[in-house]
């Protein structure tokens, strides 16, 4: 049984629910809120928004925004709610079922690479030199589709 | 070889571990990979009462940043960056900070390409003191070495330029001071 399949069939048949599993979730609430506004804000910065206009626009110190944007470590949902405004948004929030796979296709080329099936020796890079113990290495940088931040949670 | 095949190797050996999200994902665009040891630690503490609730807050982080979520990245001077990039740089060892709720959790790493996180192992924040601690510096010393066990004689990602260790959906602190 993967770990996903686990993970939903647990969180179905337990009463109560397992506190790794509220840590998970309540965690996860918070990154979807901050990844929708840390969006919104790069997406305003490339348009000429700075720090200083939010927090002028909020009536806070430059220092609480960038606290703010770091992390979501102490927001409510009135934190939220008020970045979202002073950015020209508001947020349209809906639940869905757990085991309901999001769209979506993009994976890394590692992605669920599965150990011993000999993809290792195969692949595109394996005809590159090794490193020598001297050298700075030989890194690819892999390319794949650009894609934009997987939320239900939107601004 | 490159260092990709080599990471192919090493999980075919099972030298690394590479994370799985915990449920569904939109996509999977970030990679973590987990020493035996590491992946060992945290089935330990998903199972432990005391720790389970924060543990599965770090899982959360964890599949935030495989999935390509929006993350923000800095050094020293960055104290809420999700990814962190200890001193001294040239070392390459970089912390993912699961910092809520308390207490907070610093995983240890390395970028062995873009998008290729490598993380060593992880420690409460309570037990590292202040910055630039002897426990800080032992930590990054503990975490050279580990890559080295695995990876010698490739070297860690090492760039000025964020953008080389996470592609996208990333805010460079350094550049919103």
């Amino acid at each position: 049984m993967s770990r996903i399949t686990s993970w939903i069939c647990e969180i179905r048949d337990s009463i109560p629910l397992a506190p790794r599993h509220l840590g998970y979730f309540e965690r996860k609430l918070r990154n979807d809120f901050h990844a929708s506004i840390l969006k919104l804000f790069r997406d305003r910065a490339a348009a000429g928004m700075t720090k200083a206009d939010l927090a002028r626009k909020l009536d806070k110190r430059p220092e609480q925004i960038t606290r703010w944007l770091s992390a979501p470590g102490n927001w409510t949902f009135d934190t939220a709610a008020a970045l979202a405004l002073a950015m020209g948004s508001r947020f349209e929030i809906r639940a869905v079922p757990l085991e309901d796979t999001p769209p979506g296709n993009r994976h890394h080329p590692l992605a669920g690479y599965i150990p011993g099936s000999g993809a290792g020796s195969a692949d595109q890079y394996a005809d590159d030199p090794a490193p020598t113990a001297t050298g700075r290495g030989n890194h690819h940088l892999i390319d794949f589709e650009r894609v934009e931040t997987a939320t239900t949670v939107r601004a | 070889m490159s260092i990709v095949g080599h990471i192919r190797a090493c999980l075919d050996h099972g030298r690394l571990v590479q994370y799985l999200p915990v449920i569904p994902v939109e996509a999977h665009l970030r990679i973590v990979l987990l020493t035996p040891e590491m992946q060992e630690e945290l089935d330990d503490k998903l199972l432990d009462r005391e720790a389970e609730h924060r543990t599965g807050a770090f899982l959360a982080d964890l599949d935030h940043f495989i999935a390509g979520g929006e993350i923000t990245i800095g050094d020293r001077r960055d104290k809420h960056a999700f990814l962190k990039r200890l001193e001294p740089e040239g070392e390459q060892v970089w912390e993912l900070r699961s910092v809520d709720p308390k207490p907070s959790v610093r995983a240890f790493g390395t970028f062995a390409d873009t998008d290729i996180l490598v993380l060593t192992h992880m420690r409460l924040r309570t037990e590292l003191g202040g910055f630039n601690s002897r426990a800080f510096r032992d930590e990054i010393r503990r975490t050279r070495q580990i890559w080295h066990g695995i990876f010698a004689p490739y070297r860690p990602l090492n760039s000025e330029r964020m953008t080389d260790y996470v592609k996208d959906n990333v805010v460079d602190l350094r550049n919103t001071r």
